[in-house]
């Protein structure tokens, strides 16, 4: 279960739509990483790549087991900075990603951290842009991307 | 499928496409735990100036990726992802669309890495989503260089 944590404030920094979203603003989620992921995220992605199907397989590659697909670890972090978002009572919609990396791998049994941090808001544009980075229990940097929401105080289009 | 290659070549492609249900939404906030109003609340979404529910942006890009495995599958070896870039959701995706998710390589390098142009459309042809796609394949099994990508 994603379990957010109140969003820290960088005291000074600059803030935006009267106040309720600033640089620095954060957000916070772990879980750990069960076979239900993994099994029903295939299914909704049709992604069937062996690595994610065949613990021997992947244990060829030198894995511990299936690994996770990298599109589950930026929805999770999308879900953290969604739960970010939300708090600012403002309607959200996803915008897009850029300089998406996926660098390590992540297994059934792993507890993994998605942060998420605003790095810059464009106000006149209505887009917000946050760093997110997941990251294995060791701290090991597995995923990293930066998501583009578009915010507005009326109507999404 | 025939004789497996070594690596993807300029122009190679893939593509798939399905229908999107009640059940593809709802569980996939389940499993991501992305319960914004804007995935599960009707009334929301249309007060937003929606036409309803919104298909999580994160699903079109698993459908990148599964493009990339379908096409992958003909490699010697296996393949993983490096990640996307520009990713842009262009116009909203209901439950009831069909997205065909098109995959084309536009790059590729003696090492085994690829770029490719992924795109999303719906059953109108509009387009709904876009991103590179940056794949690494690995070596096969038993081929003594096995790597983790």
């Amino acid at each position: 279960v994603i379990s957010g944590r109140t969003p820290l404030t960088a005291s000074g920094a600059a803030r935006f739509f009267g106040g309720v979203i600033g640089i620095g603003d954060r957000n916070t989620s772990s879980r750990t990483v069960t076979d239900a992921d993994l099994t029903v995220f295939t299914g909704l992605s049709t992604d069937i790549g062996r690595i994610h199907l065949d613990d021997s397989y992947a244990a060829s590659f030198g894995h511990t087991g299936r690994i996770v697909h990298g599109a589950l670890l930026l929805a999770w972090m999308s879900a953290t900075a969604g739960v970010l978002h939300q708090r600012t009572g403002l309607n959200a919609v996803a915008y897009g990603l850029d300089a998406v990396r996926f660098s390590g791998s992540v297994h059934v049994g792993d507890r993994i951290t998605c942060e998420v941090e605003v790095v810059s808001v464009d106000e006149p544009a209505r887009k917000c842009y946050a760093v997110m980075r997941c990251r294995t229990e060791g701290g090991a940097v597995v995923a990293e991307a930066t998501q583009i929401e578009y915010l507005s105080d009326g109507q999404l289009r | 499928v025939g004789v497996p290659i070594r690596r993807l070549a300029v122009g190679d492609h893939a593509s798939f496409s399905k229908t999107i249900t009640d059940a593809d939404l709802v569980l996939f906030a389940s499993v991501t735990g992305d319960v914004h109003p804007v995935h599960i609340d009707e009334e929301y979404a249309r007060r937003a100036g929606l036409d309803g529910r919104v298909v999580h942006g994160a699903l079109l890009v698993a459908f990148m990726s599964a493009a990339d495995s379908i096409l992958s599958a003909r490699t010697s070896g296996g393949a993983v992802s490096r990640g996307f870039d520009r990713v842009r959701f262009i116009k909203p995706v209901y439950v009831g669309d069909t997205v065909t998710t098109t995959y084309e390589v536009i790059d590729s390098d003696e090492s085994g890495r690829s770029t490719a142009a992924c795109r999303c459309l719906n059953q109108r042809g509009e387009l709904v989503a876009v991103a590179h796609q940056l794949t690494q394949l690995i070596s096969a099994p038993g081929d003594g260089s096995a790597g983790a990508g």
